[in-house]
């Protein structure tokens, strides 16, 4: 065997490759040959060296890093989860969200004078002012949006006026409740409450 | 009966987290040490494990469990190893690591604060003299070198997670064993 040969023979053999004929070839050759042996001698300590390399200490916070850069956070899983348990109180939920959505955007929405009632007639209405004249009486509720709403007669009902001002002179008598509402959520209130009443017998 | 790796992957392709975690705890030394070891940069390592499973988790849908769990993941954080290798080559940077000492590269010598002193492995001569000599390796016998002798795969296991014959496998760790040896004759190892 020629040292050319042999070494592909030492490399199969540290393959773990090489058969028994093989072995027995390669072992003949070694006896009769320093230059080869001093060869194999050199790749069993490369290899052993590189196995002994020590190892670097890994992050510790790297199992929480993979985690965290995983598309979708665990929160928003929980979430889903979440929803799909209490679908009835999902539902409402939304039910709630949109009918408040709907509300303050019918709160932001309309600036322009409106009233509501009874005997409408009776009342002088200019561009923002809703007035109830002397000696004029009012059967009913009365309701004015976006203006003033000055009382000079009678008024046999409740007085509601949104978003706007509540002017009750001397002579003025109210049979009802009067109230001024400007905030979104005391309309909201008032609303649900008319709602309330609209819904209940 | 169904091997665990195959089952957490199944329960992590359904959305189980912790299932997913699992195997991250399962995986993640032997990917650490294959990137740092190909990279030889903490910083890199680190990304490239998790890019890594991050490309584990997005695509689990195509993961066949007819094949080995460990073939797949080490085919990813080979392949992105030798991708950043490639796009090192000839730029100069901070990321070359200090060859007087492991573990310390540009990034370390930048801040004072990063690397603890119990964590500054001091290295025998003969250890640095090796781990110069497989950072110095070509890519392709780099990946090699490592998989065979540091994570003890055989050589058929390499061919798969490469995707090369084995054939070519057997050639390559023959040059880089005699690459190694030549680079350690060289510095007067034996």
């Amino acid at each position: 065997m020629k040292c050319k040969e042999a070494i592909i023979f030492i490399h199969e053999y540290m393959d773990g490759d090489l058969n028994e004929q093989g072995r027995t070839e390669l072992r003949q050759h070694l006896t009769d040959c320093i230059a080869c042996r001093q060869r194999m001698d050199q790749y069993t300590r490369t290899t052993a060296l590189i196995r002994s390399m020590p190892r670097t200490k890994v992050p510790e916070h790297l199992t929480n890093s993979i985690m965290q850069a995983l598309p979708g956070t665990s929160k928003r899983t929980a979430w889903t989860r979440w929803v799909r348990q209490h679908p009835a109180v999902t539902a409402a939920v939304l039910f709630i969200a949109v009918m408040l959505m709907s509300l303050v955007s019918m709160w932001d929405g309309d600036n322009r004078l409106m009233v509501r009632g009874n005997d409408l007639d009776q009342l002088v209405i200019t561009k923002d002012q809703v007035i109830v004249p002397e000696g004029h009486t009012i059967n009913g509720d009365l309701y004015v949006e976006n203006g003033r709403l000055v009382v000079e007669g009678q008024v046999n009902g409740n007085l509601v006026v949104v978003d706007g001002q509540l002017n009750l002179a001397s002579t003025a008598l109210i049979g009802g409740e009067h109230s001024e509402i400007n905030q979104t959520i005391d309309w909201l209130w008032f609303k649900m409450g008319e709602w309330m009443e609209a819904v209940t017998p | 009966m169904e091997g665990l790796e195959p089952r957490l992957a199944k329960l992590a392709r359904n959305g189980d987290r912790e299932a997913f975690r699992e195997l991250v705890q399962l995986y993640k030394d032997k990917m650490y040490h294959l990137a740092y070891r190909m990279l030889s940069n903490k910083q890199e390592a680190e990304d490239v494990v998790q890019e890594t499973f991050l490309r584990v988790y997005t695509n689990l849908n195509r993961y066949d469990d007819t094949h080995k769990f460990s073939t797949w993941i080490y085919r990813i954080a080979t392949n992105l190893c030798i991708d950043r290798l490639r796009k090192r080559k000839g730029t100069l940077s901070l990321d070359a690591e200090n060859p007087e000492g492991e573990g310390i590269d540009g990034y370390d010598m930048l801040s004072s604060s990063d690397p603890l002193p119990e964590q500054q492995l001091v290295l025998s001569e003969t250890q640095q003299l090796i781990r110069d000599a497989i950072e110095k390796l070509p890519a392709k016998y780099k990946s090699i070198v490592i998989l065979r002798y540091l994570h003890d795969m055989s050589l058929q296991e390499i061919s798969n997670v490469l995707n090369m014959p084995v054939t070519t496998i057997k050639t390559r760790v023959h040059r880089g064993r005699e690459a190694l040896r030549k680079k350690l004759d060289q510095r007067h190892f034996f």
